[in-house]
């Protein structure tokens, strides 16, 4: 009997967490496909004016390609940094290493405020004063940590004498690392590097204090709609990503497995 | 003629421990060498340095004529066989046995038939496409010599490869493993810390103890006049007994031990400490009967039975041991056996220093 009913409110809570989760999706996408000019509900007729309206809007594919072009950098360099770092931190016997690796992750448990704000003072100081350096740069820290919290894991239970294997077996190091590491690991890579992909072309925090006129991400360039004209051409674009995060994660799922994804 | 595989003063240390000393090996081309000795002794750290994994402080390394000493593994062509396989996981078994033929870039058309042939002779023929984690012990342990051997290596060094395996399976596969090196005519350098399987294998076996070469020589050889103490003590059974000369002369000894008076072969000084020790199936369980035997009247303490055999253990104090190998139906009466050996079947050798 109280078992039936703890059973019950775990699934109204299941049921509750589900929808409070897609509901702010699901009214996105269909304010975008409204034809009235507030935020509201198609109430039967169903528009396409305001994707008609992207291409129009000023500045909003700079922002998109500006966005893409500076999580794809993060994420490329990233790959490449935290796998070295990921070595050091799993194979290295040097003192500190734990500490190191929680150093590498912390990004991901402080505010972004608190790290745009750190990075804004810390490259003025350093005499950097253009924005897309400074971007490029803070997007590295902001994807660096979720590629090396998944490389760490998967590289903790990578076997290294793999790599002596390949070599014994005719490869030098680095084309046994290119040839073995690489696509054992490539679960690990493709996680780390979603996942960050992902936060870079969603942050604000830290983007806020660093860009300027000319160099605008797309979050920033929404909110600044969204302040001037608050229509749903933001739900449109907001569609837009949603659809193209639920193919990157589709495409993931397709690569690794997304209990996969999740667990790591 | 001249050595096909010729290790000469190799050492190696790590920060102050030694683990390598000064270790020096030559073996002929299709020599079967195992390496046997306990844990922690050095044998996968020889390996290393022969595969080039790990660069030794000091020494040469010839193979078929060539100073391969500051070759890089992948250019030195010796297979190698990991105590755990290090199969590729995201690889069939197929590319797994094509690994190093494709890394050397092998002609395409040359890959799969030889591949197919290794796999054949490894008995894995049927299951080149599956993938690696579906393979039970056995094959995984095929597969990896399938793999080592592809690239017609001159050299495949065998790190504990059986000793994964359930001792059945262990036993099948080592009459495997040996027939296949022999037909393709392999040198081979066998690691193991299994001094049966080494007896069984071997053309000739390396005893290791801390990083030295105790003993090279045939399993007959090694088992019948091992060098030293731990020889005597890691390969097969024994019965030792401590002593000290009493009468020497003509190579002829008479040793005092805590069980009377032993007789025995060898040059030693009067007074001087020495370990009496026979190998169990050599000695009777009667009193000497003529003067050629020697032995003593053994406490016994308990019993195994093997099947065909049965042990007798002695019950013996102060760092002395016996062990006697019976025909199982022999009838045994009383806590005391008189037992006794030929004295060309005593072995002889400096007292070990205490501490051991
Ligand atoms: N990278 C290393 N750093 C420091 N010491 C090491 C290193 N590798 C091995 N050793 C030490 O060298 C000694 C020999 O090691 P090795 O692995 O060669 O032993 P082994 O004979 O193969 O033993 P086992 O039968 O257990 O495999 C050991 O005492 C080990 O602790
Ligand atoms: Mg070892």
């Amino acid at each position: 009997m109280t078992r039936g009913i703890g059973l019950a409110v775990a699934w109204f809570a299941l049921i509750g967490c589900i929808v409070f989760l897609l509901a702010p999706l699901v009214v996105t996408v269909g304010v975008s496909l409204s034809p009235s000019p507030v935020f509201q509900l198609p109430q039967g007729e169903i528009s396409w004016r305001w994707y008609e309206r992207l291409g129009r809007l000023d500045g909003l594919l700079d922002s998109v390609l500006l966005s893409l072009q500076i999580a794809a950098f993060a994420t490329a360099v990233s790959l490449v940094l935290g796998t070295m770092a990921a070595i050091a931190v799993v194979r290295g016997t040097f003192p500190g290493r734990e500490t190191l690796a929680t150093f590498l992750v912390s990004p991901l448990m402080l505010p972004g405020l608190v790290i745009g704000i750190a990075m804004l003072q810390c490259f003025r100081a350093l005499g950097l004063r253009d924005a897309l350096p400074s971007l490029l740069i803070a997007h590295v820290i902001v994807v660096l940590p979720f590629v090396m919290r998944t490389l760490t894991a998967g590289l903790s239970l990578f076997d290294f004498s793999l790599l002596d294997a390949a070599r014994t077996l005719g490869l030098s190091y680095p084309k046994a690392v290119i040839r073995v590491m690489v696509p054992v690991l490539a679960p690990s890579f493709i996680t780390g590097g979603l996942f960050g992909f992902l936060a870079s072309l969603d942050n604000y925090p830290i983007s806020i204090f660093l860009t300027d006129v000319y160099h605008r991400t797309l979050p920033i360039q929404l909110l600044q709609y969204l302040g001037e004209s608050p229509d749903p051409t933001v739900a449109a674009v907001s569609t837009l990503i949603i659809a193209m995060t639920a193919l990157l994660l589709i495409v993931g799922d397709r690569l690794v497995g997304l209990n996969r994804m999740a667990g790591v | 003629m001249e050595a096909h595989l010729d290790i000469a003063g190799v050492g190696k240390r790590f920060r102050q421990t030694v683990v390598l000393e000064d270790l020096s090996l030559a073996m002929r081309k299709g020599e079967f060498v195992s390496l046997l000795g306990p844990s922690g002794c050095g044998k996968t750290t020889l390996l290393r340095i022969l595969a080039g994994l790990l660069s030794p402080d000091g020494g040469r390394l010839h193979l078929a004529g060539r100073d391969i000493g500051r070759l890089p593994p992948h250019r030195r062509n010796i297979g190698v066989v990991f105590q755990n396989y290090a199969l590729f996981p995201h690889l069939t078994v197929f590319d797994n046995v094509a690994f190093g033929l494709r890394a050397r870039g092998t002609p395409r058309e040359e890959i799969a038939p030889r591949v197919r042939r290794l796999l054949d002779m490894v008995r894995l023929g049927p299951m080149a496409s599956r993938a690696i984690a579906q393979l039970s012990g056995g094959q995984q342990q095929r597969v990896a010599m399938a793999r080592a051997l592809a690239v017609n290596p001159e050299l495949i060094l065998l790190d504990e490869p059986l000793s994964a395996l359930d001792r059945k399976l262990r036993e099948t596969m080592q009459v495997e493993l040996r027939q296949l090196l022999r037909e393709l005519g392999m040198t081979a350098v066998f690691v193991t810390h299994d001094q049966e399987e080494a007896l069984a294998l071997s053309d000739r076996i390396a005893v290791m103890n801390a990083g030295r070469i105790e003993q090279l020589a045939t399993p007959a050889e090694i088992y019948a006049r091992p060098a030293s103490p731990f020889v005597l003590d890691f390969v097969g059974q024994s019965t030792a007994l401590h002593g000290e000369v009493v009468e020497a002369g003509d190579g002829r000894l008479s040793v005092q031990t805590a069980y009377g008076v032993l007789r025995a072969q060898g040059h030693f000084a009067k007074r001087a400490r020495v370990l009496v020790a026979v190998r169990p199936e050599r000695i009777a369980p009667r009193p000497a009967p003529d003067a050629e035997w020697t032995g003593i009247d053994l406490p016994l303490a308990a019993q195994t039975f093997l099947g065909s055999r049965r042990l007798l253990h002695g019950h013996l104090g102060g760092g002395d041991r016996a062990i006697v190998e019976l025909p199982a139906e022999t009838e045994i009466s009383g806590d005391m056996l008189p037992i006794s050996w030929r004295i060309t079947d005593t072995l002889v050798f400096p007292a070990p220093d205490v501490a051991e």
